[in-house]
């Protein structure tokens, strides 16, 4: 009784009223009110007599409320009630009800132990009014027991008024528009404010920001890219510290079930779809075309098409905030939740459609991409001599192109089934709702490899650079990123091991899960052999990549443990897999981004980030990751389920989730610190070289720091090393070194062109 | 943490341990690498033989024996592991003889139990020590998953598809039942009690 | 060479594309950098009408006229570029000689063979299960108006194609007939198929709705696409067909008649098989 009431006090909160003018509180779930845990929703019938069907203005009626069947009457507390009105205002007749102070009426204490009540209700004064009845009835055998099934309805009423015309419906259609665009406008204030340099003038800031509104070069689309990526980094923070408040607890009612489901749902669909790829892209328009040698991407008008489609999707998605609720389906949205009266409406209809714009977005670039890397390079620039980063771009718009648009059909079919009744997944008309897992995780999980791919050609850029040495086994990385892209696409059933899928398929996807490791592991000794031997800086960009070859390898190691069906069987589900993907997202792509982020700082703006603030940062970072995720996987171990609002006393799980929350708000405070690091180094400029790192060999070190408007001043040539000045033991055959031969050679060239371009004027 | 003898745990010291050595192995290298490689500032920092240059491929590096060295043995790895998971993985979706079965069904937000005497209970489910039992596992509306931690087993409940997981208590006791696949408001209120009655078989 | 590595050339200048490295080639001139707003409008006008879609607004409208006023905007400024009379080639194997549109094009139709992978094995998989129990598409119409759609389709690439080579050989008349007889096809396809769905909801005794059955779902929201990207394909020709009309297609710009065909010849053989076979013949 007391968690009821705590629910129905919680209605009081106003965060918690919807715009549509609803009486339910968020708080309260749709069906009734379940006390105890358990129980069937559904089983007494509740009534609510004595509502007039017209009322007379500030007329007092006396309204009688009873529960109908229920479990046989044990002890106390028999029942409970919680009764809303839109209009007028209730009146206690005696000691077994009380009025709350949100206007609501409900049982006393004393009241519990009866399921009948009289209350008294006071027309309002206004004749138009139409006043919506909502009654919320909980029936119990009296054993207070966990265990006990609760029995709950609700039943609603209406009155109106002598003048009062039809009621319209509560969807206000008009507010949906109307609101997207100060949505959208918002959103694009915070774009542009991250870019505002110090001492502008208003002409300077217009004319900046109808540059950026219209601009398709390669290297504005990229920090539009970056920035909104970040600024919904920090969105998604926001929701993962409501989420971690939440869970700090057992059994907290900081969020409602209700918003908890909504915060994960974001959570997830904001970080890997708003937040990781556009800083993944973002970077990837800036270097590629540089790192090619192009000036501009294939399409540059579809690039920056490709951009504004992001805000679009965004806005749509978020839009759900004013529609009574986001979308609550999980970023994975499984029917037949996600097709369900129960899960939020229109919320997850636009969390599906925003995706749908955000899916064409990707395959655009995807397109635009693989044009530009495979058409437009400089001389010299053979596919076996392009740096890996750009070769970890190409594997993974290989695989955008190929998976997404699955996703987008996928969500299409999603949506046609809530807005018309189609049959891809209601099992009512014969269709299957496994299908659309086979559909979602094969996008799915080429998708995880998009967001880490990437990542891997960061790290191995930064590792080499800051060993001031080559790459250890170039052509084996080139390989090994080949070879993960192709995987990708035959292991998406190890996310359905527990889905009743055939056995076989099960089988077989355990074995080609496991085979990722091969590739992965060339991949992490490849870089540790590369820092050997090495003269190695240990700046913040190193730092992170280093953090990321610890962490990511740990998320790698747990996920052979997620890739064997007996051990997948306890953990699918649980706070284990939290942990794993969390190891693999944040310890794997966003460290990796960050270890970008000081890597290239200096090329993009042409004067460095501050290496002590950086350092705070890069600890605080490792420190924050590792206390928030590493408890997850004891979690996991006591068999914690994922998306759960609240968990249990008493099951062991207090101590690492309160670790994990603590984690959180160092991870929290340490992110904040790569601002102030911006903000620092701008009024505190240490200028960059164009070979800012004075270890890069890949073409846009070539060029000056910031890139002149047309990225550089004359499409240099890339030569080859072993041929401009070659080691001692490389004079002479091919054999020996595979890179002889193939490429320009110096002799060959006047000697004007051999001295490196400088960039700037 | 799943009990004694439950397939889960057969299999799992063993990843365990290969976890450790591997992680240790990287974590190693990785700490020497920064310790005995780096240049500290200050010192004049020498240049390899081989620094890249702007504008220029780098030399070749690499080493092939040493590639297929830690291709070869993670490849080996993979497949011990692979091959240790199928004992388990046999016994996982193996049918006991003659199970006692129980019908499962999952609904917004509660689970049903009906024996095979025809009776349903909600919320709770009460067992044998030491009887084998299978539970044929449905859904009336969205997708649910039954899990019972103590034995490391789920199977999803899902509305149009028979799906079924079998296990037998060995200890008495008191153990929660909980819905593993995320199915809308109450899902985390989604549990149940198993009880376990002894006595248990010795042997 | 260099001109390989520039997106695409302003208005007024002119740029010989060059293939293969040119060492001594000078310093490019400096070329305007591309600014325009289209990209914006049409992202704000398919937001406004996918969020309008959702809620059942009728803001849709306006969603539809912000999207096709960014249409317009976009083809004002690209237009006048001349892309085909100054095609970007690339320089390096494994497409080297070849124009970026022509790949972009490819591979923009690797992702429509994606789309209609996952139609079309979402059938399979039904069709399969249901076995004996499905009932066809098929069983609720007579293949009459398929298979003239099929005929009616597989004509149109034939006139396309001839638009093509008489465009190449500059014979402008027997050009502008191949087009406008391809868009009077693809107009009478999708008044066929209109026709067809007309009858197997409304005329049905037991109407075969898209909501109704898995077998309806399945039918109408595949044949739905493909017929949705013939339509894109006649908005496009339509186009084709009034610059053809103004400017003409010779044998120096026709390369965007070569790449629409490309689309063109692929929505026609997703038609031809998959969708036709699958959906009308078992």
């Amino acid at each position: 009784m007391a968690v009821c009431l705590l629910l129905v006090l919680g209605a009081v909160a106003p965060a918690s009223l919807s715009l549509s003018g609803g009486i339910s509180s968020p708080t309260l779930p749709a069906e009734g009110c379940t006390c105890h845990g358990g129980g069937k929703p559904g089983a007494v019938t509740p009534h609510l007599d004595g509502v007039p069907s017209q009322y007379e203005p500030s007329k007092v009626y006396q309204l009688n409320i009873s529960i109908e069947g229920g479990p046989p009457i044990g002890g106390v507390n028999a029942g409970g009630f919680n009764l809303a009105a839109t209009g007028g205002a209730f009146l206690s007749l005696n000691e077994t009800t009380q009025v709350f102070p949100s206007g609501e009426i409900g049982h006393t204490t004393a009241g519990n132990n009866q399921r009948a009540w009289v209350v008294q209700w006071t027309a309002p004064a206004e004749t138009d009014k139409v006043v919506d009845f909502r009654l919320l009835t909980n029936a119990v055998d009296g054993s207070a027991s966990p265990d006990a099934p609760d029995q709950w309805n609700r039943a609603t009423a209406q009155s109106m008024g002598p003048d009062a015309s039809a009621p319209t419906t509560s969807t206000e259609l008009i507010d949906g528009p109307t609101a997207f665009v100060l949505l959208a406008m918002a959103m694009l204030a915070i774009v542009v404010y991250a870019l505002i340099p110090k001492g502008w003038s208003k002409e300077d800031f217009y004319q900046t920001i109808w540059a950026y509104l219209t601009t398709t070069d390669h290297k504005r689309v990229g920090m539009l890219y970056i920035a909104t990526g970040f600024a919904f980094f920090f969105l998604g923070g926001i929701m993962a510290l409501l989420i971690r408040v939440q869970l700090a607890f057992p059994e907290n009612d900081f969020l409602s079930p209700s918003q908890y489901n909504q915060a994960f749902t974001m959570h997830g669909t904001t970080m890997i779809f708003l937040a990781a790829m556009p800083i993944i892209f973002g970077f990837a328009n800036f270097v590629v075309p540089l790192q090619i040698g192009a000036r501009d991407l294939a399409f540059p008008r579809i690039n920056a098409l490709g951009y504004w489609l992001l805000p679009a999707g965004a806005s749509i998605i978020y839009l759900g905030l004013f529609t009574g609720g986001t979308g609550d389906v999980g970023w994975t949205g499984y029917p037949p939740y996600s097709e369900s009266p129960t899960s939020q409406s229109p919320g997850t209809q636009l969390w599906v459609m925003g995706q749908v714009l955000l899916g064409i977005s990707s395959t655009l670039t995807g397109v635009n991409f693989i044009a530009t890397i495979m058409t437009l390079r400089a001389p010299g620039v053979t596919l076996l001599r392009v740096p890996l980063f750009t070769w970890s771009i190409l594997i993974t718009v290989f695989l955008l192109l190929l998976a997404i648009p699955v996703l987008t059909i996928a969500l299409v079919m999603l949506l046609l089934d809530r807005l018309i009744g189609t049959a891809f997944f209601d099992p009512s008309k014969g269709g299957d709702p496994v299908l659309w897992q086979h559909l979602f995780w094969y996008f799915g999980h080429p998708e995880v490899y998009i967001v880490i791919i990437p990542a891997f050609g960061v790290v191995s850029e930064v590792t080499a650079t800051m060993a001031r040495r080559p790459i250890f086994g170039y052509r084996s990385m080139v390989y090994a990123l080949v070879g993960l892209g192709a995987l990708s696409y035959i292991v998406w059933g190890h996310h359905m091991f527990t889905s009743g899928a055939n056995p076989l398929f099960r089988f077989l996807v355990m074995f080609t899960t496991m085979l990722v490791a091969v590739p992965t592991g060339i991949k992490i000794f490849n870089w540790l052999a590369t820092l050997t031997g090495g003269a190695l800086v240990l700046n913040t960009a190193l730092l992170f990549s280093v953090g990321f070859i610890a962490t990511f390898t740990m998320g790698g190691i747990s996920g052979m443990f997620l890739a064997s069906i007996p051990i997948d069987l306890h953990f699918h589900d649980t706070y284990f897999v939290v942990a794993h993907f969390h190891y693999v997202l944040f310890g794997g792509t966003i460290f990796a981004f960050l270890s970008a982020v000081y890597y290239w700082y200096p090329k993009i703006t042409g004067h460095f980030l501050n290496e002590r603030i950086g350092l705070v940062h890069f600890l605080g970072t490792f420190v924050g990751f590792n206390v928030t995720f590493y408890p997850m996987h004891e979690l996991g171990l006591l068999g914690m389920p994922r998306r759960t609002a609240f968990y249990v006393a008493g099951r062991g799980l207090e101590f690492d989730n309160l670790l994990a929350t603590v984690g959180a708000f160092i991870l929290a405070v340490s992110s904040a610190l790569l601002a102030v690091n911006i903000v620092y180094s701008r009024r505190n400029r240490v200028q960059a070289k164009d070979d800012a790192w004075e270890s890069g060999w890949s073409l846009e070190w070539v060029t000056s720091s910031p890139p002149p408007e047309h990225s550089f001043l004359k499409i240099p040539t890339l030569l080859v090393q072993s041929e401009v000045e070659p080691l001692p033991e490389e004079q002479g055959s091919p054999e020996a070194n595979p890179a002889i031969g193939s490429g320009l050679t110096a002799a060959a060239l006047p000697k004007r062109s051999r001295r490196r371009t400088k960039g700037s004027p | 943490m799943p009990g004694a003898g439950t397939p889960f745990n057969e299999v799992f010291p063993t990843f365990l341990w290969f976890s450790i050595a591997i992680g240790v192995f990287v974590a190693v290298w990785l700490c020497l690498n920064l310790i005995l490689f780096r240049t500290p500032k200050g010192t004049k920092r020498r240049r390899p033989k081989d620094a890249p240059k702007p504008g220029m491929f780098p030399h070749h590096r690499g080493n092939l024996r040493l590639e297929l060295l830690w291709t070869v043995i993670p490849s080996l790895i993979v497949a011990y592991l692979t091959f240790a998971t199928l004992a388990p993985l046999d016994e996982v979706w193996g049918t006991p003889d003659n199970p006692v079965r129980i019908q499962v069904t999952g609904s917004q937000w509660v689970w049903a139990f009906t024996y095979e005497n025809g009776t349903t209970s909600y919320a709770h489910l009460d067992v044998r020590c030491g009887v084998a039992y299978e539970a044929r596992i449905t859904s009336t509306d969205v997708i649910h998953s039954l899990f019972i931690p103590q034995y490391g087993v789920k199977e999803d409940a899902v509305r149009g598809v028979d799906t079924k997981l079998t296990f037998t208590p060995t200890e008495t006791g008191t153990f929660p039942i909980l819905c593993a696949e995320y199915c809308g408001l109450s899902h985390a209120a989604m549990q149940a009690t198993l009880t376990v009655h002894g006595p248990c078989p010795s042997g | 060479m260099s001109d390989a590595a520039m997106a695409t050339a302003p208005a007024g200048g002119a740029h010989e594309a060059q293939a293969g490295a040119d060492l001594h080639h000078h310093d490019e001139e400096h070329t305007e950098g591309i600014y325009t707003i289209a990209p914006l409008v049409v992202s704000l006008g398919l937001a406004v009408a996918a969020t309008s879609l959702v809620l059942r607004s009728p803001l849709i409208f306006l969603g539809m006229g912000i999207f096709s006023y960014g249409a317009w905007l976009w083809l004002r400024e690209y237009l006048p570029t001349r892309a085909d009379e100054h095609p970007v080639v690339s320089t390096h194997a494994p497409f080297a000689g070849i124009e970026v549109r022509k790949v972009g094009i490819w591979l923009f139709l690797m992702t429509e063979m994606m789309v209609f992978s996952s139609l079309v094995s979402t059938y399979v998989r039904y069709r399969l299960e249901a076995g004996a129990d499905w009932v066809p598409a098929a069983s609720h119409q007579d293949l009459f108006l398929g298979s003239l759609n099929t005929f009616i389709l597989l004509s149109s690439s034939f006139t396309l194609a001839t638009a093509l080579d008489a465009a190449r050989h500059g014979k402008q008349q027997r050009m502008m007939y191949g087009l406008v007889i391809t868009l009077m096809c693809g107009v009478a396809f999708l008044l066929i198929k209109a026709v067809e769905w007309y009858e197997m909801i409304y005329l049905e005794p037991e109407p075969f709705t898209p909501w109704g059955s898995v077998e309806g779902t399945t039918f109408y929201v595949t044949t739905g696409t493909h017929g949705g990207h013939v339509l894109g394909g006649v908005i496009v020709l339509g186009y084709l067909i009034y610059k053809g009309a103004n400017r003409g297609w010779g044998p120096t710009n026709s390369n965007s008649i070569e790449y629409f065909g490309l689309y063109w010849h692929f929505v026609d053989i997703i038609w031809a098989l998959p969708v036709f076979p699958f959906f009308y013949l078992i």
